[in-house]
């Protein structure tokens, strides 16, 4: 179908009938619209959400600006059409088209998605559909783009292995260049030898070609490795920006009509983080730090603000307290962003009275909730994950911030954690009603009416790829309900605490797809021939789906979500290296099951490997 | 001459008419940043640029007489600052004309109290303007005109009648037909496009109707008065 076809049809006949029709319009400011026929190479840089959350997402952005940095390459945008926009098309036959020129996906060379979420895989399947193109890898020919994915989840490729031609496994700043420069080669060369492409980019650090690996197993269903078809390196080693500080950061954001999820302007302040808590797949996979300095953070904010007129900047890493020049940074940025009439704001920050301090300092604006995160009840099971915070800390913090002013926090916990006991679960409620009633006191104290509120919002613990509780098992969807239950019961009579927890199904379909191997992906390709798309979203997601596509696949899913592994046992995330040694993982595990803490890698290293297997260094600029 | 309150008249086409009047509100307002004017902001803790809007427009109409009125915190010239925002804002909205705010003035929500839209409607939809002209004359003939509106659930009958001022068929060139109807607007009692398009068993969100806001105006003795 022709761009010029489309956009009439959803401009005139569609978008005042759906919900939110300025998903659509691909015309937002700083949107960039490049001449079709002058560019080499044409990638669609797919969300498989909702615009709302893709547009609110910092690596689509510093792709997009990237890529089409280069005069030859044209980059577009396209996500998940909402239910309602979706019925409009397939009634109309109309295929997915990009934003900014209309034009179907199959006009691509590359359609590249991101994955930052296991349950958006059926949506990623829908996308592909919605596209018209084919499904799996092995169905797709000369014609047909070049399917690509990328991100944190990409680190166990293996559930969705059969859906892609090839998986960039790291930082894509790096990758997708090299992925381009190699495809405008093929073009040149007359772009029909598909297969030897796929040959040349695999031998490239960082690129998965899933078609050359065949995964073999046991008798007792686990993974005995893979077959490779020719000379294709194993296990694919991440690909890493060395230095920050020197790479590409854009100041030209595209700017939404809507409202979208994190509406605000984002400096990235540093990428990796060294605490080590043995749950965070982030800590391990971003491995290491590399900060920018004050001054590059500094032009690049006021550059961002002057150039989208956002009235809100965000500063954000995985844990923007450790950045090495934090006070300073934020002194220097808020004078010039108060004369411009914005506001700051510092997600992530760690517990301690010095966030809140800057909290303190930067939201002299609003007087919104705090987060903190101790994530677990009790010291022990603090120490077992490695979650470096004392109660003693929580409590100086929660001090701080009620003296400050504020009278609502909430508070992030996990349930189902390695060697959780009863104690433990329990152990989130104590916590909760103390921080409350230390806010009680301040306010009886200062005399200050206002209500007090503590929100305790629990999540079930996914244990994931590549952590060292990559060993465990998750606890039952029984055991977590029963969990969930208790807590409530606590909870229930307590006027200044509120409960909030998450679908118990919706993390163990997280687990298997996290978890899971090549097989799984059949289970997947079921789930969304039954429906399912847009599963992140409570009203769309549906449990029977996915039992009964298991059921139809005969894929098991307690094997993967409920089963402890052995430590002999090879896991399906081997094929790729994150640059830490599994011996690393191993230890952490097992000094996690004793219940002792390891220090920061700031401090002194702790053997991860991260560092001499990619040869690379913490990058700390301000200390 | 230099001016510390600018009435600003401005279009909503294209593109933009998918964007509601909040998405609208903060176009203008981010382009205010960008174009680096010197806007004043409100007191308190979150400060907002001063900038008052005019009536709503709903999603899908279009509008070349858009209005809002900019408290700024210096002087600045009114031919300075259409071209500094025109610089910046997106195609479709695109001031139009500038001028001082009247002392005293007060807000345009308070002031405007009549609308003028143009209704345009495909010969595949309304073949001939001959059936809508004997409509309107029905409409019009009519001491009350009952309509049901919804809100929180709750439906209520509501007489348009006083509300519909006038409505007028005509015939364009390309052989469509066009509605030109002046309502009243206001917290004195309002009616809007989509009443007045399912009057006819129209909607407005149907392929071939289109509707443009083509006037806004305070009612002084009988008399329309354009606010710029």
């Amino acid at each position: 179908m022709k761009p010029e076809a489309i956009r009439s049809i959803v401009q005139d006949e569609i978008l005042r009938k759906v919900t939110k029709p300025a998903r659509y319009l691909g015309s937002e400011v700083n949107a960039i619209h490049k001449d079709w026929d002058q560019a080499k190479v044409k990638v669609a840089l797919a969300f498989p959400d909702s615009y709302e959350v893709g547009m609110s997402h910092l690596g689509l952005k510093i792709l997009y600006h990237l890529l089409n940095l280069d005069e030859k390459t044209v980059a577009e945008r396209v996500f998940a059409p909402w239910p309602d926009m979706e019925e409009e098309l397939r009634k109309r036959e109309i295929p997915l088209f990009s934003l900014e020129s209309y034009r179907p996906l199959t006009h691509f060379d590359l359609v590249g998605f991101t994955l930052q979420y296991e349950l958006s895989f059926p949506t990623i399947l829908n996308m592909l559909d919605l596209a018209e193109i084919p499904l799996r890898a092995e169905d797709r020919g000369a014609e047909d783009p070049l399917v690509v994915a990328g991100g944190p989840v990409a680190f166990n490729p293996e559930p969705v292995a059969p859906f892609f031609d090839l998986i960039v496994i790291g930082e894509a700043e790096e990758l997708l260049p090299q992925v381009i420069e190699e495809y405008k080669r093929y073009k040149e060369e007359g772009g029909s030898d598909r297969l030897g492409l796929l040959k040349r980019l695999a031998k490239n650090e960082g690129i998965y070609v899933p078609a050359f690996y065949h995964p073999t197993y046991k008798e007792d269903g686990s993974l005995a490795g893979w077959e490779r078809s020719g000379d294709v390196p194993f296990p694919v080693r991440k690909k890493v920006i060395k230095d920050l500080e020197s790479s590409f950061y854009p100041t030209n954001f595209i700017v939404p009509y809507l409202d979208v999820v994190h509406d605000r302007g984002m400096v990235e302040v540093f990428r990796g983080c060294t605490r080590g808590c043995r749950f965070c797949q982030a800590g391990m996979i971003y491995r290491p730090v590399r900060e920018r300095s004050i001054q590059t953070l500094t032009d690049l904010a006021l550059a961002i603000i002057d150039a989208t007129g956002y009235d809100e900047l965000s500063l954000v890493s995985l844990s923007t307290g450790d950045y090495s020049g934090l006070a300073k940074l934020v002194d220097e940025l808020l004078p010039e962003l108060s004369k411009r009439g914005v506001a700051l704001s510092l997600p992530s920050l760690r517990i301690d009275s010095f966030a809140v301090e800057l909290a303190k300092k930067i939201q002299t604006v609003r007087k919104t909730g705090l987060t903190f995160a101790p994530e677990a009840g009790t010291q022990r099971l603090r120490d077992v994950i490695n979650k470096n915070v004392t109660e003693e800390d929580l409590f100086k913090a929660a001090e701080a911030a009620f003296s400050a002013g504020w009278h609502s926090i909430k508070l992030y916990f996990m349930i189902g954690l390695p060697t959780e006991t009863l104690e433990d679960v329990e152990g989130i409620y104590h916590l909760a009603k103390k921080v409350a009633e230390l806010g009680l006191k301040i306010k009886a104290e200062k005399g200050i009416a206002k209500q007090i509120n503590v929100t305790a919002s629990v999540s079930s613990f996914v244990p994931k790829a590549h952590t060292p509780f990559q060993w465990a098992r998750q606890d039952t969807r029984e055991e977590l309900r029963q969990k969930q239950r208790h807590l409530a019961q606590l909870f229930r009579r307590e006027k200044y605490l509120s409960l909030k927890y998450h679908d118990v199904q919706v993390s163990f379909i997280e687990a298997v797809l996290s978890r899971g191997d090549r097989r799984v992906a059949k289970a997947l390709e079921e789930a969304w021939r039954r429906g399912a798309k847009l599963d992140g979203w409570s009203e769309f997601f549906s449990i029977e789906r996915w039992e009964e596509a298991f059921e139809a696949t005969g894929v098991d899913p307690y094997f993967y979500a409920n089963r402890a592994r052995p430590f002999e046992e090879t896991f399906p995330w081997e094929i790729i290296d994150s640059g830490i040694k599994k011996d690393y993982l191993l230890k952490e595990w097992q000094l996690g099951l004793a219940g002792k803490t390891s220090d920061d890698c700031r401090g002194g290293c702790d053997g991860c490997g991260v560092c001499p297997a990619l040869k690379v260094s913490n990058r700390l600029k301000h200390r | 001459m230099a001016e510390l309150r600018l009435r600003a008249q401005y279009t909503k086409l294209g593109d933009l008419r998918f964007t509601s009047h909040l998405d609208l509100t903060r176009v203008i307002e981010r382009a205010v940043r960008r174009a680096q004017l010197p806007i004043a902001y409100s007191e308190g803790f979150h400060p907002k640029p001063k900038i008052a809007y005019g009536p709503a427009l709903a999603l899908g109409i279009t509008s070349r007489v858009e209005l809002a009125d900019f408290q700024l915190a210096r002087p600045t010239e009114a031919a300075v600052f259409q071209q500094k925002l025109n610089a910046v804002l997106p195609q479709g909205c695109q001031i139009t004309k500038v001028a001082p705010v009247p002392e005293n003035e007060p807000a345009l929500t308070t002031l405007i109290d009549r609308a003028a839209y143009r209704i345009t409607v495909d010969p595949e939809v309304v073949p001939s303007a001959s059936t809508l002209s004997k409509a309107v004359q029905d409409i019009l003939e009519q001491e009350t005109v009952i309509v049901q509106r919804e809100k929180k659930g709750r439906r209520r009958r509501v007489d348009i009648r006083p509300y519909l001022i006038d409505l007028v068929v005509s015939q364009t060139g390309e052989g469509k037909v066009q509605v030109d109807a002046l309502l009243q607007i206001g917290s004195a009692g309002a009616t809007n496009p989509k009443e007045v398009l399912g009057l006819f068993g129209l909607e407005l969100a149907q392929p071939g109707v289109a509707v443009e806001r083509t006037g806004l105006y305070t009612c002084a003795n009988n008399h329309l008065v354009e606010l710029i």
